[in-house]
């Protein structure tokens, strides 16, 4: 009987092999399965490289991947870490970046933050891809400690490190991943990668996929950059023929929304055909041209300026669209701005002014000042009236060189409009900011109503210039014009808690000035500080001033005072005890 | 030969001294049939144990990896040979494995790969899932790379641009130029980190042989985007701005190319610190661009970055302060609170936090109301105001007992927060909100006039007959301030319903109804529609239309109209001496600057003599 089950058990091996069983998978005791090679793995692994030098020298990536694993075994995380920083001394070929790659990926795994310290030791050409490789393969063992260490980087790499980690984990959920995030301060990343997810599965849909960015969680440039992409996907989906559908479908989507948004996608979806854009929009409702049109336009003008401008002077357009004309001749008058003396005759007659005056305002910011002057001169001789873009010509080339201008604008003033006014009231706050005195000296040769000393002390102040516009104060003409400037002077003493020095400029002025002084002064105050007027009220200094300041309080504006009823009893105790004034 | 005999001899003493009992022949050959019987039976069922053990063993894997949420599915293997590589998918896999692996794979067909690449791609993340989805498509390249790129196009996003990159690194070291003919084949995002690939590790190329390359299998354009980015990268250890300018006037899209510009910001930080703030504001960027990377700058240190523009122009502060305002109270509206609170008393502190007031309001209505006490005085009214507005777009009733339980506050202005109210009631419940205007505010007052202002704009649209009734039932001679006529007037206009205006105009008092007209002639004389506005004219004042005709010929001055139209309309002024006086005024003033010589001619035509 023994010997039937020990021979039956003998049949039993022989017929159902062990084998079978075995080949299925032990992690660790599996028999293992002996195949030739022709390779490193035909089984002679002795004579496998011991050296990274040597290992970089075999030609198939499975080899050199075979033998650096063999390296490997057995290696703590500080060796491997030396072995990488180690192979950046090696005469670097692609056989060594191929290999430092499995070595980054061998460091990601147990130490991001030193694989991340040793990417930035590498060629700043090579960081996009060692930063992916770490990122994804660290997230595949500890994403926790990944996202830990990846979100004290600098941007971009930052959030590069954080997607790529969102992206190839696959253990947190996403409650864990917001608390994660918010303690970490990734919560932007988060709500990216969200929104990149969710579109992927929408991105052929793209009302669904602009209605999922629109309710995001995210900056307008991220949401930007999603409807890029979006819109890029489907123009590339999409047939010419179908714009005039695409852009109605946008205006459906995007019609109440901010203009930055549906800018993004009308200019990638129009960007490659923009006249068959425009032929088409043109057959939309007027509200949908109105709305989208500048965008094609200056696509098209961008691609075709001629055809382009040829499209909205003809005279059909012009008779049904004129309130749109101004805006759309920017692009055009920017892209020809350098021949706009040649191209004026294209602009409507009605919208040449304006044109000249864009034009000028583009050049002024890009070319010399004497080009810019010698055009104007050239309009002018043709007949064209430029005094509203010398006037504007002169605002900008103020901001960029105010002494050149000042000089300019004084011999010129009959170029700008109401004789040069504009020009000088423009220029010389700018001329105070560079040079007080120069500029003091140019409003004093003026005459006093043309209250250039007012404009000086107006740029010192508006700049904080505190103490220049002080010392400019004696230098002022006594006029009635000028009056406001002590006023002003006063409140901006007032706002950095000057008082005393304030109520001092007082002294300076003659007592049917004060009066005026006062209550220029007081205004500004009550706004900015009503609890040190109503403190400094008893100590003016004299019963009338004392009546007309707290007259001015009790009749300014309701949105400026709103005094408890013992304030007001307290202000109006001026006006009764001290004047006769009701 | 003696041990043999020796055993043969032992035999039939062991046998026979179990013969004592001596069992017949055949019954030995029924009880070793048997045991062979159970023999059989006992081994089926230890090699059907030992499968279940190890088969459970398996499993146990596919369960300890249930630490991942995603459950791995059962793979389809096509052949038995692959169906033995299962292990290589299982979770603990070491360096011996995957040599194992390589060894493995060097006697696997491409079809084979192919197939164990497309069960890898479905199964759960493990810590050395992509490691083994490495070795297959090395596996691969070595004999079909362009399969390889087409099978890596079935993984997702992230992964796949991995993938990619392994793929051409290792194809490029094996046929440059086949691996750089097939980056024109594929979509441009993957195109571009191929060419990067390819070129950051063919460190042994020179540039021009990769030039010429680029000429003839057509994709310099990627290589001059490439070369751009590197001499953008150059510039950034040079002149920070310099590369800022050409990111902004290249012809990429800046959303493609944030990264570049967070790099460059980044560097040029940790060399200049914040004054690079005032620079980049210079910078001709998008402001949504701008708002980024100012963000980014400013978040690192928002309280430094506020003291940075104390001194800085004011122009600079009143573009800059806000941004910096806004992102702070987004993420701690207490903390930029108390750093505008505590900056020296000057315009720039006033400025921000007018800011402050406005944006914190908004967001956190209830914290601003529980601090009211602590926010300065200046800025306490709107604080109040616009807190309770924000709140009554939930409960308006709610809002204004809000309202009257803070009103002792000194400053909080209860009345202007009452305003702002009823305001956004109004446009909710308009007649909700008039109904309670006129149940609890005194009849004739002022408060009361300016709390009807507030809802007769919404309230028009609702009735405009009613509204109408409302404004002139409602001025009251004490408090001649507010124009209600007018309110309900330009909310007709701004809704494009003219019609019902000009119908309306007949109801408005006499001394508001010139001025009132003249909203509707601009209106209509804006829209193209001069003759309609000259026959409004009829409803005008005679005093009063030199005035008229004055500020409808002012809005067809604007740089956005015509100036045909401003003459057009002059021309059909119907008086003489009218159409006189009024070219007149312009040829003293605005038609200077806004005709051309020739219209300026046919101006003074109509001025008599």
């Amino acid at each position: 009987m023994t010997g039937g089950i020990g021979l039956g058990l003998l049949f039993s091996f022989m017929l159902f092999s062990p084998n079978q069983a075995d080949e299925r998978w032990s992690p660790n005791e599996r028999t293992r399965h002996q195949v030739p090679t022709n390779g490193l793995g035909d089984g002679d692994l002795t004579s496998v490289p011991r050296y990274v030098a040597d290992i970089v020298e075999l030609e198939s990536a499975l080899d050199r991947r075979s033998a650096l694993y063999r390296l490997l075994e057995g290696k703590s995380v500080s060796e491997i870490s030396k072995l990488l920083s180690s192979t950046f001394e090696l005469e670097p070929t692609q056989n060594l970046y191929s290999l430092q790659h499995l070595l980054f990926v061998e460091l990601a795994r147990f130490d991001p933050g030193k694989s991340v310290e040793l990417v930035w030791e590498t060629e700043r050409v090579r960081w996009e891809t060692l930063f992916d490789i770490v990122a994804s393969y660290s997230s595949s063992v500890n994403s926790e400690e990944a996202l830990r260490v990846f979100s004290t980087q600098p941007e971009p790499w930052k959030s590069r490190l954080i997607n790529a980690v969102l992206h190839n984990q696959q253990k947190l959920s996403e409650t864990e991943l917001v608390a994660i995030a918010e303690t970490l301060n990734f919560i932007k990343s988060y709500n990216a990668w969200i929104t990149e997810v969710g579109i992927n599965d929408v991105i052929d849909e793209p009302r669904v996929a602009f209605d999922l960015v629109l309710t995001a969680d995210m900056s307008d440039f991220q949401k930007k950059e999603f409807f890029s992409q979006v819109a890029s996907r489907w123009i590339d989906r999409e047939s010419t023929s179908n714009l005039g559908s695409m852009l109605s479908l946008v205006y459906e989507t995007f019609a109440d929304t901010k203009s930055i948004y549906w800018r993004s996608v009308v200019a990638e979806i129009v960007a490659t055909e923009p006249h068959i854009a425009w032929e088409q929009l043109t057959s939309l409702p007027v509200d949908v041209q109105m709305l989208f049109n500048d965008v094609i336009f200056e696509a098209w003008v961008d691609r075709d300026p001629s055809a382009a401008i040829q499209a909205i002077t003809s005279q059909a357009y012009l008779n049904s669209m004129t309130s749109e004309i101004p805006t759309l001749l920017e692009p055009w008058i920017q892209a020809v701005s350098g021949e706009i003396l040649e191209h004026i005759d294209l602009v409507p007659r009605d919208f040449q002014i304006s044109a000249i005056r864009f034009a000028i305002d583009h050049l002024a910011q890009h070319v010399p000042p004497e080009d810019v002057i010698e055009l104007l001169e050239r309009f002018k001789q043709r007949g064209f009236n430029t005094l509203e873009a010398t006037d504007s010509f002169v605002g900008i080339w103020s901001r960029k060189d105010p002494l050149a201008t000042i000089d300019w604008v004084v011999q010129n003033l009959e170029r700008g409009t109401s004789n040069g006014q504009r020009m000088l009231w423009t220029t010389m706050p700018q001329v105070a900011l560079v040079d007080p005195q120069k500029a003091i000296e140019i409003a004093l040769e003026h005459p006093v109503e043309k209250n250039l000393e007012y404009s000086v002390m107006a740029g010192l102040l508006g700049e904080e210039r505190i103490e220049s516009a002080l010392s400019l104060l004696p230098q002022i003409r006594e006029s009635y014009l000028n009056e406001p400037i002590f006023g002003s002077m006063a409140s901006a003493l007032i706002e950095v808690g000057r008082i005393e020095d304030a109520l001092a400029l007082a002294e300076t002025l003659r007592e049917s000035q004060k009066p005026r002084f006062y209550v220029w002064m007081v205004l500004p105050w009550l706004q900015d500080d009503l609890d040190s007027l109503l403190e400094y009220l008893p100590k003016l200094e004299s019963a009338e001033i004392r009546s007309l300041v707290a007259g001015t309080i009790l009749s300014a504006p309701d949105r400026h005072v709103a005094l408890s009823e013992k304030e007001l009893e307290f202000v109006q105790s001026f006006i009764s005890e001290e004047t006769d004034q009701p | 030969m003696s041990q043999v005999k020796e055993s043969l001899d032992k035999a039939p003493v062991t046998n026979a001294a179990s013969n004592k009992g001596q069992v017949p022949r055949s019954k030995r050959f029924l009880i070793t049939l048997t045991g062979l019987l159970v023999g059989l039976i006992i081994g089926v069922f230890s090699y059907l144990l030992t499968n279940r053990l190890f088969d459970s063993e398996d499993s146990g894997i596919g369960l300890s990896s249930a630490e991942s949420p995603i459950v791995r599915s059962t793979p389809d293997y096509p052949t038995k040979e692959l169906s033995r590589l299962d292990w290589i998918f299982t979770s603990e896999l070491d360096l011996s494995d995957l040599q194992e692996l390589s060894v493995s794979l060097s006697q696997l067909n491409q079809q084979d790969v192919q197939s164990l690449i497309e069960i890898s791609s479905t199964q759960p993340l493990t810590v050395r899932l992509y490691t083994v989805q490495d070795m297959l498509f090395e596996s691969l390249v070595r004999s079909a790379p362009e399969q390889a790129v087409s099978v890596a196009s079935n993984f997702g996003g992230h992964r796949r641009q991995i993938l990619i990159r392994n793929i051409f690194s290792q194809w490029s070291s094996i046929n440059l130029e086949s691996a750089l003919a097939a980056i024109s084949k594929l979509q441009k995002t993957d195109r571009t980190i191929a060419l990067d690939t390819i070129i950051a590790t063919r460190i042994d190329l020179p540039s021009a042989e990769l030039s010429s390359i680029a000429s003839r299998l057509n994709f310099e354009t990627d290589l001059l985007e490439w070369q751009q980015d590197q001499s953008i990268q150059e510039l950034t250890n040079g002149v920070p701005m310099n590369a800022i300018d050409l990111l902004v006037n290249d012809e990429v899209d800046d959303v493609k190319q944030l990264d570049l510009y967070f790099e460059i910001v980044e560097k040029w930080f940790q060399v200049d610190g914040l004054g690079i703030l005032t620079e980049l504001q210079q910078a001709i960027l998008d402001d949504e661009l701008f708002a980024e990377l100012f963000d980014y700058i400013t978040g690192k240190d928002r309280t430094a970055s506020l003291n940075f523009l104390i001194d800085v122009e004011w122009s600079v502060k009143t573009r800059l302060g806000p941004r910096l305002i806004n992102a702070w109270i987004d993420d701690n509206g207490e903390e930029a609170f108390d750093a505008v609170r505590t900056l020296p008393k000057s315009s720039f502190r006033s400025f921000m936090l007018e800011r402050l007031i406005y944006k914190w309001s908004r967001k956190a209505p209830n914290v601003v109301l529980d601090r009211l006490m602590d926010i300065p005085r200046a800025v306490r009214a709107d604080a109040l105001s616009i807190s309770t507005s924000k709140l009554a777009l939930d409960s308006p009733t709610d809002a204004l007992a809000r309202i009257s339980a803070l009103e002792s506050v000194l400053g909080a202005n209860p009345d202007l927060a009452t305003q702002s109210v009823i305001r956004t009631w109004s446009s909710e419940a308009p007649t909700l909100a008039l109904d309670w205007i006129q149940a609890n505010v005194e009849e004739g007052t002022s408060k009361r006039a300016e709390l009807i202002s507030q809802i007769l704009s919404s309230y028009t649209l609702i009735d405009p007959e009613h509204a109408m009734t409302v404004a002139v039932e409602e001025f009251h001679p004490d408090n001649n301030t507010y124009s209600l006529e007018r309110t309900v007037i330009s909310s007709l206009l701004s809704h494009e319903r003219i019609d019902t205006a000009i119908e309306l105009i007949g109801q408005v008092r006499d001394e508001e109804r010139g001025s009132i007209s003249t909203n509707i002639g601009v209106y209509l004389v804006k829209r193209d529609q001069i003759d309609r506005a000259v026959e409004l004219s009829d409803q005008v004042a005679e005093e009063e239309r030199l005035a008229y005709f004055n500020m409808l010929g002012v809005n067809l001055l604007q740089r956005q109209q015509p100036a045909a139209k401003f003459l057009e309309l002059i021309e059909k002024i119907p008086s003489t001496s009218l159409r006189s006086d009024v070219a007149e005024i312009f040829l003293k003033g605005l038609a200077k600057q806004r005709l051309n010589a020739d219209q300026l001619e046919t101006l003074k035509s109509y001025v008599s003599e």
